[in-house]
């Protein structure tokens, strides 16, 4: 018997084994998919060694990866690490299209992640009690802060101290620094629009290796921005090269991958979880796990799923779902709301290195109060480049030969590329379930993702873009090209909310101790345990939490409270 | 690499001869894994000359010097879906014809000839725009995607990347402003920023 186990050993699984290995646990982390070899990260490539010039065969791409080829980051140097949806199939309606974007591999998205780290604020964990929606977290800004601290300082965060309410202050490393497209952008929006901000984005990657860094293993950012194919260099924070290594140090970790976690067991009489079932992902064999504590960080819809296929006579609905709440609130961001403009009038300068960030505009909407025709607000991640090369002659009828080269060798104007993060809001109609008689190969059934944007949604996703483009034209920019509509639930790649955590027992799962209310020795701490989005990036919120949990769970256990 | 592939290295070496292209240096080895000839021997000629057009040597490397005719179709081979290879195959066939036989006209004839081309061909166009990073739609999609291709495959190429362009594989470190000189060349290699 293991004191804990760990379901998933991505960006959460990875702190939360961290954690509870670091107190003396014993800890077993289940991971669904296969381990990740050296060689399966593809950093090393040189431009010219891509297969098929980053192609997947095109024939492969709409066979294999219909749904995860919405995402910029697969490859042909990436695919590795994306699921095939062939193989990994779920259900939706017909009229609501969810991405579900996956990588089933020991350390899983993380590796792949977009590596934005910021602090959700006070304001965000005021939200729902403040405007009656969803459930009331249960825990405030001060709950989380030292865990925030505990994680920057162990991942590493490149930024700057801004100040600001709604987007703390966190444990930086120097940031990188804004370009000088991005310094004259800046200087116009603040003036133009006070109370806006445009702040170097907050990033985990390495600007600076400190002796803690170092004592990992890890070296300072190389800055090529080759990020989703792995780093040698371990320069940016994922569960592979940095979480896992640090469990594993402890001599108290037991991994086991291509373990597909089936249901949990638990045990009526004393209302506890006892173990996992397990289904090996190539053999099929069974195998059933048993330990005091249970971690699910499984991923929002994996959880969700692992709950409800633990249904038992004494829990008829699901594990932990008293409350009916399991699956439901399934919240992402909205995405892909784009404003990209050139700036005929930018500074006559350039930048060397390929930096792993861009900038960002923390909110500014309904700050201090309801103000706006919607709730809650929204942030931009953008950035300025001067890219020039083949991008600038492709769309030049006429242009070939010598006069074709010559153009490709000029620097490009200074293009701004502006993506809107929007508040999604919990609502409980927005739910996975099981699908009842679809399933997958391994006989588990097949998720039914049922979700679409709100009226609410709607009105901000208006807002983002007017102010998009009222942000460009200030700052002396010519807009040529907008997408105006996000883009498919979930392909923000935040999907969270399926187990919410709350005060009230009967209208959430997780209590303050990210614990489900009806089987104290449960814990989850993915993005499931989300009670309302934010609009900043998650993974940070997630990670913090799974540390704070894997405290209080080594606390209680240690005190028999278990 | 079995006799077939012999043979396409051989075929291909002819086509190059006609540009006057070197055979030293190319990626035979992007052959290796062809499995089917995809294209004539008219193709064949036509896709060298039209990337010898498209990006000449000059005091750089050009696109047939850094082996994109056979990285083109290493990519008919191993990448594009049937319909993607029989579209690019009919671009050939449409620039072949050109001048009354585009390969075998002269080097001056070829980039008048295939710049009238290029220019109608990539006429803006009122289709919707697919992708926002992409080029603008155009009258001739197809054309554009085996221009886009060509200039893929050279400005991946090594000697583009580090001699038309100035990229480094292993930048090493990020400086926000840096002074442009006569000298200065885009960045090249992924990243946005």
């Amino acid at each position: 018997m293991f004191d804990a186990i760990v379901i998933g050993s991505g960006m959460s699984g990875g702190i939360a084994a961290k954690e509870l290995c670091e107190r003396g646990l014993k800890v077993l982390v289940l991971e669904r998919g296969g381990d990740v070899q050296p060689a399966d990260q593809t950093d090393w490539m040189q431009p010219w060694q891509l297969p098929n010039a980053g192609m997947i065969p095109e024939a492969e791409l709409a066979a294999d990866y219909p749904v995860q080829s919405q995402c910029y980051a697969l490859s042909s140097a990436t695919k590795q690490f994306f699921v095939k949806d062939s193989e990994q199939p779920y259900q939706t309606p017909a009229d609501k299209a969810f991405s579900w974007i996956r990588g089933y591999h020991k350390g899983g998205r993380s590796i792949m992640w977009g590596r934005q780290t910021y602090r959700l604020s006070e304001m965000d964990f005021s939200a729902n009690a403040r405007d009656g929606v969803g459930s009331d977290w249960p825990i405030r800004y001060a709950d989380l802060a030292p865990w925030y601290d505990h994680i920057e300082d162990f991942i590493g965060v490149s930024g700057s101290m801004e100040g600001l309410d709604q987007l703390p202050d966190g444990v930086f490393l120097p940031p990188f620094e804004l370009n000088d497209g991005e310094l004259q952008f800046k200087s116009a929006v603040e003036s133009s629009f006070p109370g806006r901000k445009v702040i170097p984005g907050r990033v985990a990657n390495l600007r600076e290796a400190r002796e803690h860094h170092r004592a990992q293993g890890r070296a300072p950012c190389q800055v090529r921005s080759l990020c989703e194919r792995g780093c040698m260099f371990k320069a940016y924070h994922s569960s592979l090269n940095t979480s896992l290594p640090a469990a594993e140090r402890t001599g108290n970790m037991t991994l086991v991958t291509n373990a597909i976690v089936h249901s949990l067991v638990h045990d009526p009489a004393t209302n506890r979880v006892t173990g996992v079932r397990v289904i090996d992902a190539q053999t099929r064999a069974g195998t059933t796990y048993e330990a005091k504590v249970v971690f699910s960080c499984a991923s929002t819809i994996g959880t969700a799923m692992i709950l409800l296929n633990s249904a038992s006579e004494a829990q008829p609905r699901g594990l932990a779902n008293s409350s009916d709440m399991v699956g439901r609130n399934l919240m992402d961001h909205m995405y892909q709301l784009l404003t990209i403009a050139v700036f005929p009038d930018g500074p006559d300068s350039f930048y060397f290195g390929r930096r792993p960030t861009g900038f960002y505009i923390p909110r500014y909407r309904n700050l201090d109060g309801q103000h706006e025709e919607f709730l809650r607000g929204y942030g931009y991640q953008g950035g300025f480049s001067r890219n020039g090369g083949p991008g600038q002659v492709i769309g030049q009828p006429g242009l070939i030969g010598e006069e074709l080269k010559a153009e490709a060798r000029k620097l490009g104007p200074w293009t701004m590329f502006l993506g809107g993060f929007g508040e999604v809001l919990p609502n409980p109609e927005n739910r996975v379930t099981l699908y009842p008689t679809l399933k997958d190969k391994w006989g588990l059934p097949q998720a039914h993702i049922s979700a679409s944007m709100g009226e609410n949604e709607r009105k901000m996703a208006e807002q983002i873009q007017r102010d998009g483009r009222a942000m460009a034209e200030a700052a002396g920019g010519i807009v040529v090209t907008t997408i105006d509509q996000p883009g498919p639930f979930g392909l923000g790649i935040h999907e969270m909310g399926t187990a919410c955590m709350g005060k009230d027992p009967t209208t959430s799962v997780l209590g303050k101790w990210n614990q489900t209310h009806d089987v104290p020795n449960l814990f989850i701490t993915d993005g499931a345990a989300m009670a309302s989005s934010g609009c900043q990036n998650p993974s940070l919120t997630y990670m913090a939490m799974s540390a704070r949990a894997a405290d209080a769970a080594a606390s209680m256990l240690a005190e028999g409270a278990l | 690499m079995g006799a077939k592939g012999v043979d396409r290295r051989t075929l291909l070496a002819r086509a190059l001869l006609l540009v006057g292209a070197s055979v030293v240096s190319l990626p035979f080895e992007a052959l290796a894994a062809v499995e089917a000839d995809l294209l004539s021997d008219t193709q064949r000629a036509t896709l060298v000359a039209a990337a010898d057009t498209l990006v000449p040597q000059t005091d750089t490397p050009g696109a047939v010097d850094v082996g994109v005719p056979a990285l083109f179709e290493g990519l008919l081979a191993n990448w594009a879906a049937p319909a993607t290879a029989t579209a690019l195959a009919d671009v050939l066939d449409r620039l072949a014809a050109l001048g009354g036989g585009f390969a075998a006209l002269s080097a001056a004839e070829r980039k008048a000839t295939l710049q009238a081309f290029d220019a109608a061909a990539l006429a803006p166009s009122d289709a919707p725009r697919a992708n926002p990073f992409g080029p603008p739609p155009a009258a001739d999609p197809a054309y554009q995607q085996f221009k886009e291709l060509v200039l893929t495959l050279y400005y991946l190429s090594q000697p583009a990347l580090t001699q038309e362009l100035a990229y480094t594989h292993v930048p090493g470190r990020w400086e926000s402003s840096v002074i442009v000189t006569s000298a200065t060349r885009p960045q090249g290699g992924p990243g946005m920023f």
